[in-house]
């Protein structure tokens, strides 16, 4: 059912019967989708200031236009040591994920040279989360305090819906890891779907890549981690080592 | 210019076909027939005030020598009429202003020939934007309830921009006002003009965002901020189309009830362009 409005200041006063309609939402949606593919578009082409507008450029040696903020601590001020911190969490979720996303824009931009921006608009779970300099990435955020499951760089299948939630309380266990296994493939598909899309917008191949970020519990100080291609799932026993470590950021 | 020269010129070409709506002679089909084109076209001369060599004349400067044929345009663009809906638009007359817009006013009918509205326009090069040639949507009213839904706003905003987009018009202008306008202007497609506008209203939506979504015990304000700094200069249609972590429209309940000044660039690969396409697409246009 739909509000019927009036816009009736002077200049071009409309009546506007769809506001609240099914297809403002689909305008919305195709909308932040146009958006979304625009701005990869153009940072994946580089721009004034990007020091770096076609080429990979030498990661740690050559181009980039990062700035001094950019600079890492020295290792032995790393967040992760293979314990879990006994400090006490301070951040939200959120709060977690959105740090995690600026930590990540920051080290690839010294990292790889190039800028990187977030291609995620508000609340729109993008299936990669930053772009720049050819590279697709997702970013994946935990805190030192996690305790030893959480301890890993996961994607997360999201909340179910209504309707989804009631068909998971009628399914046996072994149904319900099928069905999450096959959303979890479902998740990777949409990534390299997407991944496609920006090579195909770029006229070249766009590289996938997890960076995982290990956050001190007060959020002061992030570990940064660049593991090539996309994952299911990163135990930090295995990828927070010093093979993917790109170094420690003071926040 | 004499009328059997305009008749002549204005006959329509191949494809203009005939029926029903009039269409765009010599380009997209189905109209009236030729010798229904060009008695339009003559009744279009007559609400010319002046010589129409002299719109001529300036309808040229104004699109920087792309066209002269500003009687056609007019037609084309302005006398319109929505075959599903019956409603229909019709040019009453055509000035010359001092400062040398071409004003183009006329009314709004509905299908039994009552008026429910008023329309001007108004061509001109923008000195604010490289002096690029453009429309300034000044009016257009209808506000008979009874009309709600019939698709007809949406029909004629299409078809005027794309016989201005071939016709050499370079942008369209208007204000977006208060209760709706503020956000379905934006869904249209249009931007703002002014950055004032602009940072009040990432204003509104920063700390919008920060109340609805800042977490507990945090500094809003700070929040506030730093979103506010994330949204660098975002455009009215992103606003629009935004939505917060929990899928609310805040953007969109940011923008209505605001007002601010818009415009549309008529081209293809602007993405308010785009966005406007998605909402007559969203229209099935």
């Amino acid at each position: 059912m739909s509000t019927e409005y009036v816009d009736s200041h002077g200049n071009d006063s409309m009546l506007w019967d769809d506001i609240d309609s099914e297809e403002d939402d689909i305008w919305a949606s195709e909308v932040r989708t146009l958006t979304k593919k625009l701005k990869i578009k153009i940072r994946l082409k580089g721009g004034p200031g990007s020091g770096n507008f076609s080429h990979s450029g030498r990661p740690g040696l050559v181009g980039g236009s990062s700035d001094s903020s950019s600079n890492y601590l020295p290792k032995d001020q790393r967040v992760w040591n293979g314990k879990q911190s006994l400090e006490k969490r301070t951040l939200s979720k959120l709060k977690t994920g959105e740090i995690g996303e600026q930590v990540a824009i920051r080290a690839m931009s010294k990292y790889l040279g190039a800028e990187f921006s977030s291609i995620n608009t508000i609340g729109n779970n993008a299936p990669i989360d930053i772009a720049g300099n050819h590279h697709a990435i997702e970013v994946k955020t935990g805190l030192s305090s996690n305790g030893k499951s959480a301890q890993q760089w996961r994607a997360t299948i999201g909340q179910p819906g209504k309707q989804e939630a009631k068909l998971l309380k009628q399914m046996s266990p072994s149904e319900k890891e099928e069905y999450n296994n096959y959303k979890q493939e479902q998740i990777l598909i949409r990534k390299n779907n997407m991944l496609q899309k920006m090579s195909q917008m770029a006229g070249t191949t766009i590289k996938p890549a997890v960076v995982g970020v290990i956050l001190s519990p007060n959020g002061k100080k992030a570990d940064v981690y660049f593991i090539p291609d996309f994952h299911l799932r990163l135990g930090w026993n295995k990828y927070a080592t010093e093979e993917f470590y790109i170094g420690t950021l003071n926040l | 210019m004499k009328l059997n020269i305009l008749s002549e010129k204005y006959k329509g070409g191949p494809g203009s076909g005939d029926f029903g709506h009039r269409g765009r002679p010599g380009q997209i089909g189905g109209s009236a027939s030729r010798t229904a084109n060009r008695q339009l076209y003559l009744s279009m001369f007559n609400k010319f005030e002046h010589d129409i060599e002299l719109y001529e004349n300036r309808f040229e400067e104004i699109t920087n020598g792309k066209s002269r044929d500003v009687v056609r345009f007019i037609h084309d663009a302005y006398v319109f009429e929505d075959e599903s809906s019956g409603i229909n638009t019709n040019v009453t007359s055509v000035s010359l202003t001092k400062s040398g817009k071409i004003r183009i006013s006329g009314r709004v009918y509905n299908a039994q020939g009552d008026e429910i509205g008023t329309m001007v326009r108004n061509l001109d090069n923008n000195p604010y934007d490289a002096g690029i040639p453009i429309i300034t949507n000044s009016v257009l009213t209808i506000t008979e309830p009874s009309y709600i839904g019939s698709g007809f706003g949406a029909k004629f905003y299409k078809n005027s921009e794309e016989l201005a987009m071939e016709y050499g018009i370079e942008a369209i202008e208007l204000n977006a006002n208060s209760e709706v306008g503020g956000y379905a202007w934006a869904r249209m497609g249009y931007d703002f003009t002014d950055r004032i506008d602009r940072n009040l209203i990432k204003q509104s939506l920063s700390l919008e965002y920060a109340n609805r979504y800042a977490p507990a015990g945090s500094d809003k304000l700070k929040v506030a901020m730093d979103f506010h700094d994330k949204l660098g200069n975002i455009t009215a249609y992103e606003i629009a189309s935004m939505i917060g972590p929990d899928g609310y429209r805040i953007g969109k309940y940011i923008l209505l009830g605001r007002s601010w000044k818009g415009i549309k660039y008529l081209n293809p690969d602007n993405l308010g362009y785009q966005a406007g396409q998605e909402y007559y697409a969203s229209k099935g246009l």
